[in-house]
């Protein structure tokens, strides 16, 4: 079970004067319960292929196909839109209604299940995004700070049960903290509940330390797809894309551009500093170095 | 490093904005109210370049909206070049002297091109049509967006637009910039373009910048870093002195830049490197000066560090 994307192509405005093509001949596999990192310049197209996964854009060729289903033969998408969660940016603009309660349990609602069932979905979607339900539940969403109403928005997502989560820049103008716990609670919720996320995010850091695989967007097309060791060492082709890389594979590259016999991979903190007291004390590291 | 005093010396002609003892509260629900700053003080010094650090909720907004008379504190003074916010016949001089810049650059923008925009503040205090040309061009050159006088706003992209926002400021010719996140909503390429005019505008011409951020990274290349928390200015000195207090800083729910941790780490295993190191880009010139003595690391024990990252999950890895 997967969301297989094939040669998706996508114009905006076709038949006007204003057509721009946002996506050209992409295709991708997201696995069932992988953490997938979704990079790229902005206008490269992120937004715009993850709209694609639960039908909410339809493409002008290639196919979407989720868990076997061609979305195109589909007479309704709701059973899609179930399985893939989309958390656009700065979801918590979306939120409309007098308390957190009914703002999370609308889509459970619709659903047709039971009052009991509902505040139970709510309840637990809560949780996961670490909001205590007795404490926000019955508060007007537009009392709490910024990062809790973003996870409010995102329990609303949560509800649904999805199997696929595709998030946009989920920690955009948060602060340290509020960026440390969004992503744990993201990763818990891939963890432990098996979801499958798709991080979309500009912060190279962030999705270094999570995903297993990284895809690379440039002007429409996917250009890179591989482990986060593979894709970030490739600094010189992510550079020219006008792309970040980690700050850790940064600092790699300019030691092996100083001379320094530096491996790839180099991705954490922890395995920055053994890299490091190797080269300025060889003979004391290897046990470091043994122990990352 | 200092640690926030409230004893003030009367007029230094060197600081710009003198905060002193100042507690701001806002109205909450049911009457309640939120204190947001509590007996505040620090001197922003005339052409430095300081940085405001610290979680949600800790005062950086509200502090910096004290700067030019946007809030009146309630108990305490700032005053600006020797005017008290607090006095209402200098709150329009005060503004002209410090502009603010804030987060969501759609928000700031009011015109339908960008010169009109640009040169919207001094239209509003009426400097002559010939003069708004100058400045509109001046601003637009610091800002590195010559040529696109005639260009829509809407249709730039986040850098620019936050760019544009800097000009219209800048045309009004203040001696202090404040900054609000102004970063915040921006990819990568839209802050580095914003960071260069910013440090270029302190730099080249001189203005006072105070820039609000939550990237250590950004506030790693201020003069001078304060930290709050709680409503209290905690710690404030250089970066070097701020970021090389990592477990102060964590207690705070704030992290050292990626470089200052990696020094921190390597502090701990006995290997001296230098408080100032602070980026990675600092480090790696570190390095690169001080090891080439060393000898460089075998290839096998290369070998045996990549096979080790391979196999290890890469989340398990990086968490310590």
């Amino acid at each position: 079970m997967s969301i297989v994307i094939e040669q998706l192509s996508h114009i905006y405005g076709l038949g006007t004067p204003f057509a721009a093509k946002a996506l050209e001949d992409c295709s991708l596999e997201v696995q069932e319960g992988e953490f997938l990192g979704l990079v790229g310049h902005t206008g490269s197209g992120k937004s715009t292929l993850v709209q694609h996964m639960n039908g909410l854009l339809k493409p002008h060729s290639g196919r979407v196909v989720v868990d076997g289903q061609d979305l195109s033969k589909l007479k309704a998408l709701r059973d899609v839109r179930r399985k893939v969660g989309l958390v656009f940016q700065y979801p918590e603009h979306q939120l409309f209604e007098e308390t957190v309660e009914r703002d999370v349990g609308f889509g459970p609602r619709s659903l047709g299940l039971t009052d009991d069932d509902v505040r139970e979905r709510v309840r637990r979607a809560l949780e996961m995004v670490g909001l205590d339900y007795h404490a926000v539940a019955s508060r007007s969403p537009f009392e709490l700070s910024g990062g809790q109403r973003r996870r409010v928005a995102i329990a609303g997502v949560l509800a649904m049960e999805p199997k696929y989560v595709v998030l946009d820049e989920p920690t955009a103008s948060l602060d340290p903290r509020g960026r440390r716990d969004m992503l744990d609670h993201i990763e818990r919720l891939h963890r432990e509940e098996g979801v499958a996320v798709v991080l979309v995010s500009h912060d190279m850091n962030e999705v270094a330390r999570l995903a297993d695989r990284v895809i690379v967007m440039d002007r429409g097309r996917i250009v890179m797809d591989g482990t986060p060791a593979d894709v970030f060492d490739d600094v010189d082709r992510l550079t020219a894309m006008g792309l970040d890389v980690p700050e850790t594979v940064r600092l790699m590259h300019r030691l092996r551009q100083s001379g320094f016999d530096v491996p790839g991979g180099v991705l954490s903190v922890d395995e920055c500093a053994s890299l490091i007291r190797s080269l300025l004390a060889p003979g004391e590291a290897g046990g470091d170095a043994g122990e990352v | 490093m200092t640690v926030c005093t409230s004893g003030i010396e009367a007029a230094d002609p060197d600081v710009l904005i003198d905060v002193h003892d100042v507690t701001f509260e806002y109205p909450a629900v049911q009457g309640s109210r939120v204190r947001a700053l509590e007996s505040v003080s620090l001197r922003i010094m005339r052409g430095e370049y300081l940085a405001i650090i610290g979680p949600n909720g800790s005062g950086k907004s509200t502090l910096a909206k004290c700067l030019n008379a946007l809030l009146i504190p309630d108990s305490g003074t700032v005053t600006v070049a020797g005017m008290s916010t607090s006095n209402p016949g200098h709150v329009w001089a005060i503004r002209q002297m410090v502009g603010m810049v804030f987060q969501n650059p759609d928000n700031q923008l009011v015109a339908t091109t960008v010169e009109e925009d640009v040169a919207f503040g001094p239209e509003n205090i009426g400097v002559p049509t010939q003069e708004i040309r100058q400045r509109v061009k001046e601003a637009l050159r610091s800002v590195g967006l010559e040529g696109m006088e005639k260009r829509a706003p809407h249709r730039l992209s986040g850098g620019q637009k936050q760019r544009v926002a800097i000009a219209g400021i800048l045309a009004m010719r203040p001696e202090c910039i404040v900054l609000d996140e102004p970063t915040a909503m921006l990819d990568p390429v839209g802050r580095r373009e914003v960071l260069e005019a910013v440090r270029r505008l302190n730099r080249v011409e001189g203005k006072t910048v105070v820039h609000v951020t939550h990237f250590m990274s950004e506030a790693a290349a201020a003069d001078r870093v304060a930290v709050m928390a709680a409503g209290k200015v905690v710690m404030q000195g250089a970066p070097s002195e701020v970021f090389s207090q990592a477990e102060r800083l964590q207690q705070i729910d704030l992290d050292a830049p990626i470089g200052a941790r990696i020094a921190e780490e390597l502090r701990k295993s006995g290997i001296s490197i230098p408080l100032h190191v602070l980026t990675v880009d600092d480090l790696a010139d570190y390095i690169s000066a001080n090891a080439l003595t060393a000898h460089r690391p075998s290839a096998n024990r290369a070998t045996e560090l990549s096979t080790n990252t391979a196999t290890a999950r890469r989340s398990d890895v990086y968490r310590h």
